[in-house]
């Protein structure tokens, strides 16, 4: 499984989540290049092209990472940290979704060079309204800016 | 002994109240206080010079008394020895006194003499005078007169020493009246003396003439210094004339002696003119004119008692300093154990060790020492016991508190969640299957949604309300009329519909938290504006009263009110006066608000009236640093 082009790259362990998310940025026709990946082991798989995505062009970045933090075995924090030390990755803008409101949780993704930082409210509209204000925001003014 | 070491006590308890009472503000000014020159503060010392002052006292006391007593004795000794010596004397040469006239009498009463004075010394010439030469062979003898019915001397003896004509009998006497058969008084010619022994020559009763025998006055050194061993060291006895007029050393006469006319038979004391003092005894002598004098200096007399004096003296120093050292070392003895047992107690205030005092005593101070170490150890147990006990609670509350991060945490995340799907996947539904469903469907969706949302912020108030606990106080000088402005304007958004009047009063600044405050304002304003905002005019009041050690805030509306009887309630988590379908809120506000305030060291309170409107006040104490 190789994907060519992404341009969302949505790290999220809630399939209810992700799903509301996804419909989102469709709704927004923002979908088109997503990838949508389990947990944080993956999602570092994915960008540094081992394991199942073995021999995928890491040169092929996705425009932006939509990230969950509270996920099983790597957590979103850990992916953040990871994306923004490597030469490779550093520069790819960096998303955190999460239900969380922790402060610490805000203080260390900032330390860590986070782009943003969303807490997912409750209700959908909320959801829908701030996943397609960022999926917008760093498609449209990233391309732009390329 | 019992009474004195009793007494001693008193004294010591005395001392000591007194002391304390004088000390008693310098001991306030300063704790370890300097030695003064007996600091008498510490018993070392004050032990010692308490009995220092009572052996004094009663040394001085007993000693001057034994002194005075001593002293009044023997001089009362002395006295009568000189009284009874002065007697026997006076006995003595009253009987060589007589001794000597008889003798006279004899030779005056031989048929010459009295021949030669019948016939006016016509017959018996010879022997008459062979008589006066006889007399006159004894060398201590000067002359022999033989005198008339006149007293005129008619004969006299050969080869007188002194001229016959110097020497006259009615110089003998007092108002020159002849007394025949006494020795007659002391007569000084050219520093030397004399005395007479006339007797009458009788002729049957009648006094035909006079036989005097004038002889010299005088001892020999040897006889002297006998007499001397006979009446005691010491004592010097003066003869003289009974009314005063001559003293003599038996030798020669005196002049030291004072103004002495009459001499009694009482102890006299006198003063010499060279100036020692002298007791003496005098007293009369009889068939003579003489008296006699046995004196005995001053210091003589008082000699036993003046030694005792010096004895007395020295042996008192000698106590005095034995007891001293004696109370030094007995109070050295109780202070330096003591004094180990204050500085162990104050090594333990002040540090974590195991303080021990070593003394080998079986006394009260060696079971205070025991007690000592016994309390020592259970404090350093205890201590130690405690030290580990809190580490070991800390330790349990950091996991506790660990614990209940993860849990806020879970719940915050894991618990909206759902909530999300539940939300997200009803609109979805509403949004999809909009047509295909009828009204009562959709409205069941709606409450879905409604519901969930309404859960979730329920939790994110509850996870709010939770956290204020272990957040740290980050205090600065708040400007509280700006917050509360600014949290009347970022609420009035919420309600489009009403037009809320604000009376803002100037009210202080505030040294404390700035987010927590903001949180208040936002609770308190925004409670306001819920329960006035259905009112025709909602009126809001912000003030503030200044109290001595506090300021009190308050926000007063014109709204719903509550009843004063659920006061209590106000403020509590979960607890609401209204129904939700009237007012909206998770019943956590006003439990956040009080929750805040207390944090600050301060109180909430409220006063209502139903359908009038309510204020809220809460207070800040003023002790913050500005």
């Amino acid at each position: 499984m190789i994907e060519n082009e992404v341009e969302i790259l949505l790290v999220e362990d809630n399939m209810a989540d992700a799903e509301l998310t996804i419909r989102s940025l469709k709704k927004a026709n923002l979908a088109n290049k997503l990838i949508h990946l389990k947990d944080g082991a993956e999602a570092l798989d994915f960008l540094f092209g081992r394991g199942e995505f073995e021999g995928r062009n890491t040169a092929q970045h996705p425009k932006v990472i939509l990230l969950d933090i509270k996920m099983p075995r790597v957590d979103g924090i850990e992916v953040l940290r990871q994306v923004k030390a490597h030469e490779l990755t550093k520069l790819i803008p960096v998303v955190i979704m999460t239900s969380s409101s922790e402060e610490q949780d805000i203080i260390t993704s900032y330390q860590l060079g986070v782009n943003s930082y969303v807490v997912k409210p409750v209700g959908f509209e909320g959801l829908a309204r701030a996943v397609s204000e960022l999926g917008l925001y760093w498609l449209l003014l990233n391309k732009s800016v390329r | 002994l019992i009474f004195s070491v009793k007494y001693f006590y008193f004294v010591d308890e005395l001392s000591t109240g007194l002391f304390l009472t004088y000390f008693m503000n310098r001991k306030n000014d300063d704790h370890k206080s300097t030695p003064t020159f007996f600091n008498l503060q510490s018993v070392q010392t004050r032990l010692p010079f308490l009995i220092f002052l009572l052996l004094v006292v009663t040394i001085i006391a007993f000693g001057w008394l034994s002194y005075i007593g001593i002293r009044k004795s023997t001089v009362e000794a002395g006295s009568l020895r000189l009284k009874t010596l002065s007697t026997q004397l006076s006995t003595m040469f009253a009987q060589s006194a007589q001794a000597l006239v008889q003798q006279t009498r004899q030779e005056a009463n031989k048929p010459a003499i009295k021949t030669y004075l019948q016939t006016a010394g016509r017959d018996s010439v010879n022997e008459a005078k062979a008589i006066l030469n006889k007399l006159k062979s004894d060398t201590t003898y000067v002359s022999i007169q033989l005198l008339n019915q006149r007293q005129q001397i008619v004969l006299q003896s050969e080869q007188p020493i002194v001229s016959g004509n110097n020497f006259h009998i009615t110089e003998a006497f007092q108002e020159n009246r002849l007394d025949t058969g006494k020795v007659g008084k002391i007569v000084a010619k050219d520093n030397k003396l004399y005395y007479s022994i006339p007797v009458a020559v009788l002729n049957g009763k009648e006094i035909i003439g006079y036989l005097v025998r004038w002889r010299k006055m005088q001892a020999t050194p040897e006889a002297i210094k006998r007499f001397s061993d006979l009446i005691g060291e010491g004592l010097t006895l003066h003869i003289g004339n009974a009314d005063g007029s001559i003293w003599s050393d038996l030798n020669k006469q005196v002049d030291y002696l004072p103004d002495l006319t009459q001499v009694h038979d009482s102890i006299i004391t006198y003063t010499h003119k060279n100036g020692s003092s002298y007791y003496a005894a005098g007293s009369s002598i009889k068939q003579t004119q003489w008296a006699l004098l046995i004196e005995l200096p001053k210091k003589n007399m008082t000699a036993a008692s003046d030694r005792f004096l010096r004895i007395a003296t020295t042996s008192g120093i000698i106590i005095i300093l034995i007891g001293i050292i004696l109370t030094w070392i007995i109070s050295r003895n109780i202070t330096r154990p003591l004094n180990k047992l204050i500085a162990a107690v104050e090594r333990m205030k002040d540090g974590d060790r195991l303080e021990k005092v070593m003394l080998t005593r079986k006394d009260e101070l060696g079971v205070l020492a025991d007690t000592f170490n016994d309390m020592s150890e259970q404090v350093y147990h205890s201590k130690k016991n405690l030290e580990s006990t809190v580490r070991h609670r800390t330790s349990q509350l950091e996991a506790s508190n660990k614990e209940l991060e993860a849990f806020s945490y879970s719940v915050s995340h894991d618990l909206r969640a759902p909530l999300r799907a539940i939300s997200g996947y009803a609109t979805i539904l509403k949004e999809d299957y909009e047509k295909q469903l009828d009204g009562e469907a959709n409205r069941l969706i709606d409450t879905v949604v409604e519901n969930a949302n309404k859960m979730g912020r329920l939790i994110d108030d509850l996870i709010s309300f939770a956290r204020l606990g272990r957040k740290e106080d980050s205090k600065q000088n708040v400007d509280m009329k700006a917050m509360a402005v600014a949290s009347f304007h970022e609420l009035e958004n919420q309600y489009p519909a009403s037009s809320f009047k604000l009376i803002m009063n100037d009210i202080p600044a505030c040294y404390t938290d700035e987010n927590l405050l903001k949180q208040v304002w936002l609770n308190l304003v925004g409670n306001a504006m819920k329960y006035a905002g259905g009112k025709p005019s909602p009126t809001i009041e912000i003030g503030s009263k200044q109290e001595l050690d506090k300021i009190i805030y308050f926000v007063r509306d014109n709204g719903v009110g509550f009843d004063m009887k659920y006061a209590h309630k106000l403020f509590g988590v979960f607890q609401r006066l209204h129904n939700s379908d009237e007012f909206e809120g998770t019943g956590i506000g006003l439990a956040l608000v009080k929750r805040i305030i207390e944090k600050q060291g301060g109180t909430v309170w409220a006063e209502g009236e139903t359908g009038k409107g309510a204020v809220f006040y809460f207070s800040l104490p003023l002790n913050h640093k500005k």
